[in-house]
């Protein structure tokens, strides 16, 4: 009877610690990608470490990284919007795009594309390129429906697609 | 779906999603192939897919935390000295329940170093031998014991048999008289009743214990030594008694019984008036808990049930969270049988609960210990210093009182109550508090001045759950016990106990439930007297 009542969610410090081994690279990765900030980037996997830590009595361990990525998300959006840094940020980055040559590489080509999506289009396409997430699993991220998802991350690749095509990589 | 001009950039979206099946992609391919001014979408959504990137986050070594297994090993030993302790504590009560009725028969060999055999009756009115080696039954009715005596030129048995009279093994009549074995047997002292053969000539070869039914020969031959006792002992009567004295005690971090379920209610004599404080996790500097409450009872002829108050005051985290509740209870004695009564309750209860938002931090917005949820997530508060929150709460309960044992649980805050923070536009709504509690008390006879009380009791609020196994151990008027709970918490209790006053300190041991690893400490101090009526 003890048995059946005793669920595992809490985390031990071994499993804490092998996610900060597996997890903290892609993490930070992921946020940088979307604030183009090392800082703010640092700060935020620190602190979603930190409350992983706090919180690992309630986190399981299969869950561990879609919480991680769902706590990064909501204080990069936090952030973004505390600092009102979104739309000079996504200006900053579409000038400088044009300013430069367009001989640039595909990977350069395509930050520059994704700078000008908004933060969860964003998002949505490095979720689903990088970390490999369905829709489902983006859809839980970011309290998203699934179809919801679809059509967000339709919208985000046809403003890249526009993008490199505007840029000519494509001969 | 047909491919189309109007639907051509989404289907080239679903084929580099892999959304379409071989059917759909031929059909988008050779659209493309048609209308070739789609061919560079197509190349450019292809090359919209981010490749995958290595990145390295500098600092992952500084968020790795010590790997503390000491606290999980020395607690896992403890847990499972807790379990041996009770499966100890069992086994001897089985083991008292099961041999009352039952006589032990010691096979030993009667050697220079070991000269006696005993036969222990644990029940003078039923006499039953078990034979240890044979696990085979003997009856003392049909109990048949002999002597062999080594005589020449053969050997020769006398029997033995047992004196009704004075419940001891003794020789036959008719073979105490041979003197020429020179075998006495005597009472040697009748008070403990113990028999005592001698064999002064050495002759005495072999002793047997026989049952006329089942032929069973506890074998014990080949006796050589010059003095062999059988002994034959009568202890005391032992019968385990349950009871259910209906004033159990039951302090733990989720409250008392009362306090969990109002069936407890008007069930001792007079005034009942209990009070219940609890520092929980003092050594925290935060996020200690600090409980009190006062419970006042009794039974009302008029209203044929208990009714009484209560008030509870909640201190979480040095005024972070400030609770206050009061309310008052009813429970209806429905008498089944002499044996019997079923007890149903209703609670009625107003909490005025303060929140001071700038002593809160977003790890102390869920009080662990009763679920209660102030806040999810981050939340901005602005200018906000302190919210004021104020409900209402009902609760059932049912309690089945049998002369032997009780049964109980109760469903709190049936109400399903919520409020709203104007600041925060958040609902807030409160789990259900769910109890169940079972006990009895047990004497291993009517007269021992020793009391058994083991108790099953679980709380669930919200995701928040604990399962105790609890007992005490009472000696007269002093009381020790400990619990034991699924989710490693401990307590352990001692005190003063009579018909009166009831006394007792608590310390417990449980982890909190955010950011800690470490067991925390608390200390609880319960304190019940009865007002009995003037006779």
């Amino acid at each position: 009877m003890l048995e059946q009542l005793k669920t595992k969610t809490a985390l031990t410090d071994k499993e804490y610690n092998e996610a900060v081994k597996t997890l903290s690279h892609r993490l930070y990765g992921f946020v940088f990608k979307s604030l183009r900030n090392d800082e703010d980037a640092n700060d935020i996997v620190q602190d979603s470490f930190l409350k992983l830590w706090q919180n690992r009595e309630k986190v399981e361990v299969e869950k561990v990284k879609s919480w991680l990525f769902t706590t990064a998300y909501h204080a990069l959006i936090n952030l973004v919007k505390k600092k009102g840094r979104t739309s000079s940020m996504e200006a900053l980055e579409i000038d400088r795009g044009f300013e430069e040559k367009a001989d640039f590489e595909l990977k350069e080509i395509l930050d520059k594309a994704i700078s000008v999506l908004n933060s969860q289009q964003k998002t949505i396409l490095i979720l689903r390129d990088r970390e490999g997430y369905n829709y489902k699993e983006i859809g839980d991220i970011l309290n998203l429906s699934e179809s919801q998802v679809k059509v967000y991350l339709f919208r985000a690749r046809q403003k890249v697609k526009e993008q490199i095509k505007d840029l000519s990589i494509l001969s | 779906m047909m491919v189309s001009k109007e639907n051509i950039e989404f289907k080239i979206f679903e084929y580099h999603e892999g959304l379409l099946n071989p059917q759909e992609q031929a059909e988008v391919l050779n659209f493309i192939k048609i209308n070739p001014e789609y061919q560079l979408d197509f190349d450019a959504m292809g090359k919209s897919y981010l490749k995958d990137e290595e990145f390295v986050y500098q600092h992952a070594n500084e968020l790795l935390m010590p790997e503390q297994q000491q606290a999980k090993s020395f607690f896992g030993w403890r847990l499972g000295l807790s379990v041996f302790l009770i499966s100890l504590l069992s086994y001897g009560v089985y083991n008292k329940i099961n041999t009352t009725d039952k006589v032990v028969a010691h096979k030993q060999k009667f050697t220079q170093q070991s000269p006696s055999m005993e036969i222990v009756n644990k029940n003078n009115q039923k006499q039953t031998i078990v034979n240890e080696d044979g696990n085979k039954s003997l009856s003392a009715q049909n109990m048949q014991t002999s002597a062999v005596f080594n005589q020449n030129p053969s050997p020769s048995q006398i029997a033995l048999q047992k004196n009704p009279l004075r419940n001891v093994i003794q020789l036959a009549n008719n073979s105490l008289s041979n003197k020429d074995n020179h075998t006495n047997i005597s009472h040697v002292q009748s008070n403990t009743k113990t028999l005592q053969l001698e064999n002064n000539s050495k002759k005495f070869s072999s002793l047997s214990i026989k049952d006329k039914n089942l032929e069973t020969n506890l074998g014990l031959t080949d006796l050589q030594p010059l003095r062999k006792k059988l002994k034959y002992k009568e202890p005391k009567d032992l019968t385990v008694k349950l009871n259910n004295s209906k004033d159990q005690f039951y302090a733990n971090e989720e409250g008392t019984y009362l306090s969990l379920n109002a069936s407890f209610a008007g069930n001792t004599e007079g005034l009942r008036v209990e009070y219940y404080y609890r520092t929980e996790w003092p050594q925290i500097n935060n996020g200690n808990y600090v409980t009190q409450f006062i419970t006042i009872d009794t039974y009302s002829k008029l209203l044929k049930g208990g009714v009484g108050g209560f008030i509870e005051r909640d201190i979480i985290g040095h005024n972070t969270f400030n609770t206050t509740s009061y309310g008052m209870f009813y429970s209806p004695k429905i008498k089944v049988s002499e044996k019997l009564s079923i007890e149903p309750s209703v609670k009625f209860a107003h909490t005025n609960r303060s929140i001071q938002w700038k002593q809160v931090n977003e790890f102390m917005l869920t009080d662990p210990r009763d679920g209660f949820t102030h806040v999810k997530g981050d939340q901005n508060i602005g200018d906000v210093s302190s919210s004021n929150i104020r409900f209402n709460t009902i609760g059932l309960g049912l309690l089945i009182n049998h002369k032997n044992f009780f049964v109980g649980g109760s469903v709190d805050k049936l109400n399903d109550v919520s409020y709203n923070f104007n600041e925060l536009s958040q609902n807030i709504t409160l789990p259900t508090l769910i109890s169940a509690q079972a006990g009895t008390e047990i004497k291993p006879n009517k007269e021992s001045s020793w009391t058994f009380v083991p108790s099953v009791n679980y709380v669930q609020f919200g995701d928040w759950e604990r399962l105790w196994l609890n007992n005490q151990v009472k000696y007269k008027k002093l009381m020790i016990g400990a619990g034991l709970a699924h989710n490693n918490a401990y307590i352990f209790n001692f005190g003063y106990v009579d018909r009166i006053v009831r006394l007792v300190y608590s310390y417990g041991l449980s982890q909190p439930p955010v950011g800690l690893t470490s067991y925390y400490g608390s200390h609880q101090i319960s304190m019940r007297i009865n007002f009995l009526p003037v006779k």
